[in-house]
C-alpha cells in the first residue's frame, strides 16, 4: 500500500508539473508574441497565470493538511500515533 | 561568447524537459538529469555555470551532490528547489547554497533569480549562514531594563505545520545578537505533542492552523509536571479555527502572519519582531531571565 507520505510527496510534484507547465506555456506565449499579442492570446496568457496562482495556493493547502494528518498519523506506517 | 551552462536536475521528467526548453530559448545552454548518478557525471564532465537541484532524487540524493558541489565545485551557483522544503533545509542550510526555492515552483521568480546569479554572481549563502533575510535589530531597552544587562531566558517551542515559517523562527530567535535574548529553541510541525513532553518548554509559539487539534494538545499540558508558561498564537487570521477565537478571547495573545511569505511586501521583520516583544513579555511576567553567569 501506498505510503501516506509518498502520498502527499506525489500530490506535490503536481502541484509542481501544473506551476512549471503552466508557467512555461505562459512565457513562451509572450515571448511569441511579444510585438503584438492578440486579445485572445491575451486571455489565455491570463488563464496560464491564475493556473500557476492555483496551484501554489492548492499546495499551500496540502502542506496545512499534511501538518494536521501527520500529527494524527503515522505518515509511514499509516498508524494512529499514540497520544 | 559562450553559452553559460545550466543542469537541471528533477526526477520529473515533465519538469526537465520545460524547464530545458524554457531556459535553451532563453540562450542558456542545457543539460538535464533525471537521477544522482546522471547528474554526477554531468557535474564531472562539464564546466557548469549553475545547477537548479531537486533533493529528492533516485540513486544519489539532492543533499550529497550538494556537499561536492560545494567542496569540488565553489564556483558552480546551486540553486536547490524542493518540495521538501524545511524538512530538509536545515541540512542543505550547513552546506550552502545560493538560492532555495520551494515548489511549485513560479517561472517568473525562478527566472529572475537564475538571471541574477548568472550576470552579477548573487549573494552566496555559505554553510551555516542563515536564511532570515533582514533581521531585526535588537530593541536594548524593554519594559523598563536594559535587555544587553537582563537578558530573557527561555525554552521555546515553534509549533507550525510550515516548515518554512518554524524554520524562519527558530533561525531568529537561536540568535542571541539578532533577539536580544537567550533561548533555547525547538520546532516541530508533525511531532508537536511528543516535543511538548520531551522538551518542556516555558513559551510554545503555536501556529494557528493546528489549533483544531487543541483538544489533544490540551490533555498533554495537563499532563504535563512543568507546563509552559505561555502560549503565543501566530498565523494567518483566514485560517483561524473557532477555537482559536475562544483562545484570544480569554486573553491569548495572537500575532498576524500571513501564509504567503512569497509577497515581499509583507512586513516580515515588524511581524518576527512582534512575537519577539511577545515572548519578551511573557519573560518578563514570568522573571525569565539570565543569570550574570550565562
Amino acid at each position: 500500500m501506498t505510503k501516506i507520505r509518498e502520498l502527499f510527496h506525489k500530490v506535490g510534484n503536481w502541484h509542481n508539473k501544473i506551476s512549471v507547465g503552466a508557467g512555461v506555456a505562459k512565457v513562451e506565449l509572450r515571448q511569441k508574441f511579444r510585438s503584438s499579442v492578440p486579445e485572445e492570446i491575451e486571455k489565455a496568457i491570463n488563464r496560464l497565470s491564475g493556473l500557476e496562482q492555483h496551484a501554489v495556493e492548492a499546495s499551500k493547502a496540502l502542506r496545512q493538511l499534511k501538518g494536521l494528518v501527520y500529527s494524527i498519523i503515522d505518515p509511514d506506517t499509516g498508524k494512529l500515533k499514540k497520544q | 561568447m559562450a553559452l553559460k551552462k545550466i543542469l537541471i536536475v528533477d526526477d520529473e521528467r515533465f519538469v526537465t524537459d520545460a524547464l530545458e526548453g524554457f531556459f535553451h530559448n532563453s540562450g542558456y545552454e542545457i543539460f538535464k538529469a533525471e537521477d544522482g548518478q546522471i547528474c554526477l557525471d554531468i557535474i564531472k564532465s562539464k564546466e557548469l555555470d549553475l545547477v537548479l537541484l531537486d533533493i529528492k532524487l533516485p540513486k544519489v540524493d539532492g543533499i550529497e551532490i550538494l556537499k561536492l558541489l560545494r567542496r569540488n565545485y565553489p564556483q558552480v551557483k546551486v540553486i536547490v528547489m524542493t518540495a521538501y522544503d524545511i524538512e530538509y533545509k536545515t541540512i542543505v542550510d550547513d552546506i550552502g547554497y545560493d538560492a532555495f526555492f520551494v515548489k511549485p515552483l513560479l517561472i517568473d521568480e525562478l527566472t529572475i533569480k537564475v538571471e541574477e546569479l548568472l550576470t552579477h554572481g548573487g549573494a552566496s549563502k555559505k554553510p551555516a549562514e542563515k536564511e532570515i533575510k533582514s533581521i531585526p535589530k535588537p530593541s536594548t531597552e524593554f519594559a523598563g531594563f536594559t535587555l544587553d544587562k537582563a537578558l530573557p531566558k527561555a525554552r521555546l517551542l515553534i509549533v507550525s505545520p510550515r516548515e518554512l515559517i518554524s524554520g524562519l523562527l527558530k533561525d531568529y530567535f537561536v540568535q542571541q545578537t539578532a533577539c536580544n535574548g537567550i533561548y533555547d529553541v525547538a520546532e516541530s510541525g508533525l511531532e508537536q505533542l511528543e516535543y511538548i513532553k520531551k522538551f518542556q518548554p516555558d513559551i510554545i509559539l503555536l501556529d494557528v492552523a493546528l489549533v483544531g487539534i487543541l483538544g489533544e494538545f490540551g490533555l498533554t499540558l495537563m499532563k504535563m509536571t512543568q507546563p509552559p508558561k505561555e502560549i503565543i498564537l501566530f498565523g494567518d487570521p483566514a485560517v483561524k479555527w473557532e477555537e482559536t477565537e475562544t483562545l484570544i478571547k480569554r486573553g491569548t495573545k495572537f500575532i498576524e502572519l500571513p501564509l504567503d511569505l512569497h509577497d515581499e511586501t509583507y512586513p516580515m521583520q515588524e511581524t518576527i519582531q512582534r512575537l519577539n516583544k511577545a515572548v519578551k513579555e511573557v519573560c518578563a511576567k514570568y522573571q525569565l531571565f539570565a543569570k550574570e553567569a550565562d
